[in-house]
């Protein structure tokens, strides 16, 4: 999971922290609009890769599948992993503040 | 005219982005597939249309299943069809261009899933082509004498498609998204 955790893009950040509750791929893109209030605008393909890769990760897993939709969520390990990140994430905008 | 052909679009156009750009410039001249199969690779038959702003995604996944198409037409996309493994969708627009692969990961990712089946077909062509040219010089076989024009047919498939891999790879590694 070093790998991952080395190349944890925006969007893998932004799906993780979507899916700190259920959701089936789509429900993540409108989700994700609507914290980021449209900043951050997945596409289906891109979406779909990244389930796949956390998936095979082991930082999500499906719950339950329902009308052809696979629903997500995080795992202990993700969860664990999106707070990591988020720490990180706290540690560099200290540090940018320090220096603005 | 209400049908015409296409021979080889997806030969001439051998990345995603370009047939994606291949199609779109059809559909921008009234011309747009109605389903596609695995020999639309080689001939692909376009029909008459309104000529509209249609964007195409280009997408090789060797399985999907109900999720994965379902996840596509929640967004708004319309499935075309199959072409060798390479998933079609396209939806009509107006205003700015829709994106089905929003980063630079998912972009280099599906450029190599490609590049994963293009350099391995190529390669295994081409190792046919040296074997065929092997047995021809060394005269064994019932058709030697037709060694060189087999082995050049396997050299000119096997070549072009490791030259599109090395073209994926490259391209891919270009982009390389910056980590978070």
């Amino acid at each position: 999971m070093a790998d991952l955790k080395e190349e944890l893009s925006e969007t893998m950040y932004c799906i993780l922290l979507s899916l700190r509750d259920e959701r089936h791929g789509y429900g993540i893109i409108q989700h994700v609009a609507e914290f980021t209030a449209g900043h951050v605008q997945l596409g289906a393909g891109t979406v779909y890769t990244s389930l796949k890769k956390l998936e095979r990760s082991g930082w999500i897993d499906r719950t339950r599948t329902e009308d052809r939709r696979h629903y997500y969520a995080l795992t202990d390990r993700g969860t664990r992993a999106l707070a990591e990140q988020t720490q990180r994430i706290e540690r560099l905008h200290t540090y940018g503040r320090g220096l603005s | 005219m209400t049908r015409r052909t296409a021979w080889f679009a997806a030969f001439l156009n051998p990345t995603p982005a370009k047939l994606e750009n291949w199609l779109e410039r059809q559909a921008a001249q009234g011309w747009e597939p109605r389903e596609l199969d695995d020999m639309s690779a080689i001939r692909m038959h376009l029909h008459a249309a309104k000529p509209a702003k249609v964007r195409y995604v280009v997408d090789p996944q060797q399985r999907v299943d109900d999720s994965y198409r379902a996840t596509y037409e929640d967004a708004g996309w319309h499935y075309v069809g199959e072409l060798s493994s390479l998933q079609v969708w396209n939806r009509r627009y107006k205003g700015a261009r829709p994106e089905a692969f929003t980063d630079n990961t998912s972009r280099r990712e599906r450029d190599r899933r490609l590049a994963w089946t293009t350099g391995v077909l190529g390669a295994l062509i081409l190792v046919g082509a040296v074997v065929r040219m092997a047995f021809g010089i060394a005269g064994a076989g019932a058709s030697s004498e037709d060694w060189p024009l087999e082995a050049g047919l396997l050299a000119l498939i096997g070549l072009p498609l490791v030259a599109v891999t090395v073209v994926l790879t490259r391209g891919s590694g270009a982009r390389e998204s910056t980590p978070l």
